[in-house]
């Protein structure tokens, strides 16, 4: 008895330690990204956008857009990208067999006939193609059909493939751009075109927001429990996270809802799906990894104002599978790159990035699972005392609480996009409230999410948040381009 | 083993994290309606000083109280003011210009772009460059080379751009070969921005470093500098693939016949892909039928980019690209389709319904 009660006890300080290290290194992210975060609200005045607009320098963008069965949204979504504003860009819409009427409603939106189109095969695809189709009026978008389901991966792969432009953007089906979004992100690539190799933005919540033409013109936070937790979560970890990584030049993963690549570094790298299931992640990892090994100067630009908008599950199931995917993808990422964490040969990505992914990351899961277990039971037992367990609650969940908290301010004094009492005070609920419940969830869904890699389970088509069990549109904008409500 | 901490230090820490993120709240929500108090009071001063100014841009006198207008008010004129002068060119610039002079502006912008602050020296250098008075360009000339800090140095360079002068555009060049330079496509916006005033300047880089060189050729042919074909001539014929594209690109964009034989001599199957598609390119944009043979022989190409290029540049040429077009297209292989691709895109550009795809299936791994 006193070697199990040692035990627990000694688990005990491990856990809190951890948490307190964690924490610890997340606050220096997010302190870093805070300053970048106000500093930015007053930049955005001399961002230089209308020059980027009004620039033949400006390098033309390839928009590629993998659906499948998306029918009640696919038109709005494709029209809301049509009327991005940039000088020159082409939208691909890559539908993955879909077997709803997704291609009729295209068809029929954008009087769609079939042309003749090269598609090179410089990416691996598994689909064949089955047609190509162009708008009548010869109008910017490209519609190709191959035969699926594949993974998206592929999709985007034969997106590509058809790109005739030096950039490729990849968004997300269930995303919304602001009108200048392609603006936004292209700025570093014009600014430093010799450098830069990809880009991307910060990404926010569209769930709850007023939607018109497909924009979001009126952020809101949905009600509820999961989507303002999803709400602020992606505040923490979109905007402050990634902006605080990418001060360390650390830049880690590339968000797949909206990012832009050079076309020849995308190649470079071999595309979405080389290094097998990773994902987004992955494919960074694999563009530090390769221009390392290249010895060629890189950089991962990130623009930290808001200018994609998400739609994100409102249900149990849906975000189960999704952390449950994302969890797996870095499993699979780190697993596949694992000879680059520690190496001193990948700079930061090896040294710091990538064993933080690992430690506090993918092993957080397990870490707060067993920490929940060994922390009830030993309080069962009476091996641990409710003093322990408060310092744990403390630097597990308050402390995490807090660091939300800061980037709901962060959030507040830069970029101020939630206007309203209302959103403001969901959003410090949802700071609140992630650590009475849903971080267990979520711990859990991401522990599955660990197994299915080491299982070796492939991951279908995620279905697009939102979209499941409905027969009504609730999110997309009709080709009226009337104001919707996102769930 | 540690003894667990005391109760007491325990709601000690507790207690504190507690009380910071109240205060932060509490700060924040302070900040909110502080927000929502200056911006209704700026909304206000906006709507009493436009007018005002809205006269001074169309030839009016301004107002004394336009002015003297100080505070609030006085931000509001200038907000207005810089707001109107990013818009307007001619009199109507001149009549803002003197505004802001008679109020001081000048003097106020000189003395912020020496502020311990990035973004208030960033956000003078950009009202500077709209005001583009000679000490205005000779004081972001000093930010463009001397700034520490590199989003200023942009702000400065694109603000530089602005003025249009001839000296701005030798600063800009200059730039470039300095240590810590402002990134290279910033420079070449500010350079098309200044236009004409760059050429001189744009011309002799071309016998500069290979970046500058590069740089130069490409904003060249953006400016239609026709003049200036000789020496990307010279660019085309000697060294890096990377200069002698842009060269090729750049006598694309001027459209001079005089430039087919240089660029028709990059298609040789023994120059670099990256340069045979460019000169593809560039012989579209030039648009002269003498070249349809040399593109029709690359459409076979195993290069995906050069046969692309030179089916859609033999697109451009009208009745003789479109005939070599639909003879390539009656084949088979990779250059068949590269032509009924290009013959798709060219009905569809004219409002034409396009021939029915030849096949099913694209070209792919796929198949």
């Amino acid at each position: 008895m006193p070697v199990a009660a040692a035990t627990v006890r000694g688990f005990a300080w491990f856990c809190i330690g951890y948490f307190v290290l964690l924490n610890s290194a997340s606050l220096m992210l997010l302190a870093l990204a805070a300053g970048q975060a106000v500093m930015d609200g007053g930049r955005e005045r001399f961002a230089g956008l209308p020059e980027i607009f009004a620039s033949p320098l400006a390098p033309p963008i390839s928009l590629i857009l993998p659906v499948r069965d998306m029918a009640d949204l696919i038109a709005g979504s494709t029209r809301g990208l049509l009327g991005l504003r940039y000088p020159e860009f082409e939208v691909i819409v890559v539908d993955d067999g879909s077997t709803d009427a997704t291609f009729a409603r295209l068809q029929a939106e954008f009087g769609l006939i079939p042309v003749d189109k090269v598609i090179r095969d410089e990416l691996t695809t598994a689909g064949r193609v089955i047609s190509v189709h162009a708008p009548r009026d010869g109008s910017n978008l490209l519609v190709i059909r191959k035969q699926g389901p594949g993974r998206r991966a592929d999709a985007v792969n034969v997106g590509v493939n058809a790109a005739r432009h030096p950039l490729v953007c990849r968004v997300d089906p269930a995303a919304y751009l602001d009108a200048d979004a392609l603006l936004r992100v292209a700025k570093p690539f014009i600014e430093d075109p010799a450098r830069v190799v990809a880009a991307s933005a910060a990404i926010r919540v569209a769930n709850g927001s007023r939607i018109q033409a497909g924009r979001v013109t009126r952020p809101r936070v949905a009600g509820g429990w999961l989507v303002p937790i999803q709400a602020a979560e992606y505040l923490r970890s979109s905007l402050l996270g990634r902006t605080g990584w990418s001060r360390l030049s650390g830049m880690l993963p590339i968000p797949g809802g909206f990012s832009v690549y050079r076309r020849d570094v995308y190649e470079l790298v071999g595309g979405s799906s080389a290094g097998g299931d990773g994902g987004d992640l992955e494919m960074t990892i694999r563009i530090h990894q390769r221009l390392r090994d290249e010895r060629q100067p890189y950089r991962i630009a990130f623009v930290p104002e808001p200018c994609c908008w998400t739609v994100v599950p409102h249900t149990y199931r849906r975000l189960a599978q999704q952390r449950a995917r994302w969890s797996r993808n870095l499993a699979v990422a780190l697993w596949v790159h694992r000879a680059m964490i520690f190496n001193a040969g990948y700079g930061k990505a090896g040294l710091l990035v990538l064993p933080c992914y690992l430690v506090f990351e993918l092993v957080s899961a397990v870490v707060e699972l067993l920490a929940v277990a060994v922390f009830a039971a030993g309080l069962a037992l009476g091996l641990i005392g409710p003093g322990v367990v408060l310092l744990f609650a403390t630097a597990g969940l308050g402390y995490g609480a807090f660091l939300t908290l800061v980037s709901v301010i962060a959030e507040e004094l830069s970029y101020h996009r939630y206007h309203s009492w209302r959103d403001f005070a969901l959003l410090v609920y949802a700071a609140v409230a992630e650590g009475a419940g849903f971080r267990q969830l979520h711990a859990w869904w991401r522990l599955r999410g660990l197994a299915g890699a080491v299982l070796r389970r492939r991951p279908a088509w995620a279905a697009e948040p939102g979209a499941e069990g409905q027969s009504q549109p609730v999110f997309g904008v009709p080709a009226s381009g009337r104001h919707i409500h996102v769930r | 083993m540690p003894a667990f901490p005391a109760a007491g230090f325990l709601l000690d820490v507790t207690g504190a994290g507690a009380a910071l993120a109240v205060i932060l709240l509490l700060g924040t929500v302070a900040a909110r309606v502080l927000r929502a108090l200056l911006s209704g009071r700026r909304a206000r001063a906006e709507q009493m000083m436009r007018p005002m100014v809205l006269a001074v841009v169309s030839g009016g006198t301004a107002p004394a109280a336009l002015i003297s207008a100080r505070g609030g008010l006085g931000r509001a004129a200038e907000r207005i003011a810089f707001a109107y002068l990013a818009q307007v060119r001619g009199e109507a610039a001149v009549f803002l210009a003197d505004l802001l002079a008679r109020r001081g502006t000048m003097g106020r912008l000189l003395r912020l772009t020496h502020s311990p602050r990035a973004h208030r020296r960033a956000r003078a250098a950009e009202r500077l460059g709209l005001i583009a008075s000679p000490e205005a360009e000779h004081r972001l000339a000093e930010l463009v080379t001397g700034d520490h800090n590199p989003e200023v140095r942009i702000v400065a360079t694109r603000a530089l751009g602005k003025t249009g002068s001839a000296v701005a555009a030798r600063t800009l060049l200059h730039s470039l070969s300095r240590p810590a330079p402002v990134p290279e496509g910033v420079v070449a916006s500010a350079l098309l921005e200044l236009g004409p005033e760059a050429v001189p300047g744009l011309r002799a880089e071309l016998a500069g470093g290979r970046r500058q060189r590069a740089m130069a050729a490409n904003v060249l042919g953006l400016l239609d500098e026709l003049p200036a074909w000789e020496g990307l001539v010279e660019n085309v014929g000697s060294g890096s693939v990377e200069v002698r594209a842009s060269a090729v690109r750049a006598l694309g964009r001027l459209g001079l016949p005089q430039a087919i034989g240089p660029v028709t001599a990059c298609l040789d199957a023994g120059e670099d892909p990256a340069l045979r598609a460019a000169a593809a390119y560039a012989l579209g944009r030039i648009g002269d039928p003498r070249s349809a043979q040399s593109l029709a022989a690359c459409l076979e190409d195993p290069h995906y980019w050069v046969a692309h290029n030179a089916a859609m540049a033999l697109a451009e040429f009208g009745g003789t690209g479109v005939s070599a077009l639909s003879l390539a297209a009656a084949g088979l292989g990779s250059g068949a389709a590269h032509a009924r691709e290009a013959l798709a895109r060219r009905a569809l550009a004219r409002g034409e319904r396009p021939a029915a795809p030849a096949r099913a299936a694209p070209s792919g791994q796929g198949e």
